[in-house]
């Protein structure tokens, strides 16, 4: 079985550290508000801290996400998730894994870390409740042998939350 | 693993389970969506564990035979050079972890040939058996199963054919381009007066090295996701259908069950030529019947719900920032 851990993964291409250079000056220059980028000397690993937004749900809670960069990067979608404990979201495994669209199926190369992170704790900042998805214990066992959730098709339907 | 022997079949778990007490509800989920299997067997239809006659994409039905192909592969290499039909047992062993069982149709996503070729194939292969010489088949690994089948092997648009990325037009960057764009939105970087740069029909621009290796994989403006439109009546549509018919001269009667796709179809199929080679593993399991088959998916449909996918409801969040 294939397994895309990140620690296997190629380096970066030239491409890909120039644009991920500069989302890191931009960044520093403009950091989403929320978010806080916790600085390594590793390009192709990120680790951001969410702060759940105040008056939603997750407010005054700290959440990390792990954002791993592929080869290359912006025309592969980073890989994107929850450094466990995940938050308790009906679109969030416990494994950290997250259903969000545009990090699979609808990733664009416009796209960047920052606006990854908006859209994720948009994602956040609406949930109706803390739960974990239906098919969590299923799902997350079926990624025991450390399965990217890029691998996975994941089924897109619920545009409220 | 349960020593007695299931008789039902629960949609909840989509596996057989045994009946808890007397009672019609499955003895692990207590769900009572519950079907004896016999039953299920005797209505001489085909079976939907799996629950791919409800999927309306015929991609769902390709997805299964790589899903299956891969599965079938990763067996194969698992025993490393000992693939032996004789190893079964041995295997069954190594796999007992898995607990839960796969249940395999005979008639999906194909119909089995009368002589039961295939079904050699997959006792062998697999380790599955064949129970009450009827048309299906349990096994050990149904997560595995499962596991293949939920991978994700195709991501978001269909490339754009050739002919279309090289017609783009080419400009050149000027003033009036700057006060609007003056970025690329896939590099980030500066455009710079005087160079030349790419633009779609929807107006967005690019550096040529940024967008096209992009649509090479898909068909989709990065920043609105419009797709390169088909030129005219002529070229592209034409280059395409040609391409079908290779296809289906060389995949028999698999291919004009596709043919009942419409809209997207033309491109999807461009993409799928460009994956013959992984599904080639799968050519000499193709002849059987597949338009046959897409008939009858149309009776049975409302059989079952269930989809790989599971769940459907609670997934997804469509996260496009730039609508």
């Amino acid at each position: 079985m294939t397994t895309t851990s990140a620690s296997s993964r190629k380096t970066l291409s030239k491409i890909a550290c120039n644009r991920l250079q500069k989302e890191l000056v931009e960044w520093q220059v403009n950091p989403p508000a929320g978010f806080k980028h916790k600085v390594t000397d590793n390009l192709q690993r990120w680790v951001i801290e969410v702060n759940g937004a105040p008056g939603t749900l997750y407010a005054n809670e700290m959440y990390q996400l792990q954002v791993d960069f592929p080869e290359h990067y912006p025309m592969e979608a980073p890989q994107v998730i929850f450094i466990p404990p995940a938050p308790l979201h009906p679109h969030i495994y416990s494994n950290g894994h997250i259903c969000l669209d545009i990090l699979y199926d609808s990733w664009s190369p416009a796209m960047t870390v920052s606006s990854i992170c908006i859209s994720i704790l948009s994602m956040l900042s609406s949930s109706p409740a803390k739960q974990r998805p239906a098919d969590n214990d299923r799902y997350v066992k079926n990624c025991r042998n450390g399965r990217s959730p890029k691998e996975t098709r994941w089924w897109f339907h619920d545009d409220k939350v | 693993m349960s020593s007695g022997r299931s008789t039902h079949w629960c949609y909840r778990c989509r596996q057989p389970v045994r009946l808890r007490g007397r009672n019609a509800v499955c003895a692990n989920c207590r769900g009572e969506f519950v079907q004896e299997l016999e039953d299920m067997l005797s209505m001489n239809r085909p079976l939907d564990f799996f629950g791919l006659d409800h999927v309306e994409d015929h991609d769902q039905r390709t997805g299964f035979m790589d899903a299956l192909s891969n599965f079938v592969r990763h067996r194969m290499a698992g025993r490393n050079n000992s693939f032996d039909i004789r190893g079964r047992s041995e295997s069954r062993t190594d796999q007992g972890g898995f607990g839960p069982w796969l249940i395999f149709s005979g008639q999906l996503p194909f119909r089995m040939p009368e002589n039961g070729g295939l079904e050699e194939f997959f006792n062998q292969a697999l380790g599955f058996r064949q129970e009450n010489g009827g048309d299906y088949f349990v096994g050990p690994g149904l997560e595995e199963f499962i596991e293949q089948l939920t991978r994700n092997d195709r991501q978001g648009a269909p490339p754009a054919p050739k002919s279309l990325i090289d017609a783009m037009p080419t400009i050149k960057i000027l003033q009036k381009h700057i006060r609007s764009d003056s970025h690329c939105p896939v590099c980030k970087e500066k455009f710079e007066l005087g160079s030349q740069a790419r633009k779609m029909p929807c107006n967005h621009m690019y550096h040529s090295d940024c967008i096209v290796p992009w649509l090479v994989q898909h068909n989709s403006c990065p920043v609105c996701r419009q797709e390169l439109p088909p030129q005219g009546s002529g070229d592209g549509r034409g280059n395409q259908s040609s391409r079908g018919q290779n296809r289906s001269s060389s995949y028999g009667r698999s291919a004009s069950a596709r043919e009942h796709r419409s809209g997207r179809s033309a491109s999807v199929r461009e993409n799928r030529s460009e994956n013959q080679g992984r599904r080639n593993p799968w050519s000499f399991l193709w002849p059987f019947r597949s338009s046959d088959s897409f008939s009858r998916r149309n009776e049975t449909a409302g059989s079952s719900s269930a989809t790989p996918q599971e769940d459907d409801s609670h997934r997804g969040y469509s996260g496009w920032p730039f609508e």
